[in-house]
């Protein structure tokens, strides 16, 4: 898995993810963005080339929502396949996070 | 002529997760499965490895086994994975997975299986000769 950071205005961030969030790779996922969430007012990760996630990421996803509802920040999520989507809606993660289409989108409706 | 039923086997320890993977998405190739239904399998089998390694508990060099068909006679692939832990019913064992919750009451504990729970159409928990055999079927869209 790679993650690339791009800064945005206001303090925040978009982290652009690529590969898997699973059982191998979701602990360096939730690493890397932890520290960003805890400092940033917005972050939001680009899951556009992330073809696969299994309950280790989602594990991962609520805690750094859990994090970033408890340091302000406002976290959203974007570009996620209709699999990946899919996985997100059994597990009613579609309402623990804003999910939008693409960066543009979630910006937008950050404000 | 039938296809003699490919097994993928590795030992029970995470660092195994990938080649399990691995080996599970080449016999679904095999069987010409369509891409998200790859994926389907693929979280399937990390889900219940994952709670094999976890829960099951067997010795690290005992050998987990995943075998993957698809009868002629049905619409569903079926699944099954074996290994020699203690006996572990994760269909049963497992806590209930909270899909409600408000954000920072939300446990993450049993998404795993409520997952498989939801993307198998059957599932089936037996304990064979000291090993626990779950046997799962995964529905092939038209």
């Amino acid at each position: 898995m790679e993650i690339t950071f791009e800064e945005g205005d206001g303090n925040g961030v978009v982290a652009h993810v690529t590969g898997r969030i699973d059982t191998q790779t979701a602990a360096q996922f939730e690493a890397s963005l932890s520290p960003k969430v805890t400092s940033s007012a917005w972050l939001v990760a680009d899951l556009a080339e992330v073809n696969y996630v299994s309950s280790a990421g989602l594990r991962s996803v609520l805690v750094l929502a859990q994090t970033a509802q408890h340091d302000d920040c406002r976290l959203a999520l974007c570009g996620l396949s209709a699999d990946v989507y899919g996985i997100f809606e059994i597990t009613g993660f579609q309402n623990i996070v804003p999910i939008h289409a693409d960066v543009s989108a979630a910006l937008a409706a950050l404000g | 002529m039938s296809l003699k039923p490919a097994s993928c086997e590795v030992e029970s320890s995470l660092d195994q997760l990938e080649t399990l993977i691995t080996c599970v998405q080449s016999r679904a190739r095999m069987l010409s499965l369509p891409a998200s239904l790859i994926h389907r399998v693929e979280l399937i089998v990390e889900e219940l490895f994952v709670n094999v390694v976890h829960h099951g508990r067997p010795p690290p060099e005992a050998i987990v086994t995943v075998v993957l068909e698809r009868p002629t006679d049905s619409a569903d692939l079926q699944l099954e994975v074996r290994d020699c832990g203690r006996a572990f019913n994760p269909l049963a064992d497992a806590p209930e997975a909270d899909i409600s919750s408000d954000l920072q009451a939300r446990h993450p504990g049993g998404l795993g299986v409520y997952l498989v729970q939801q993307l198998a159409r059957h599932q089936q928990y037996a304990r064979v000769g000291g090993q626990n055999v779950l046997t799962l079927l995964i529905p092939v869209p038209e």
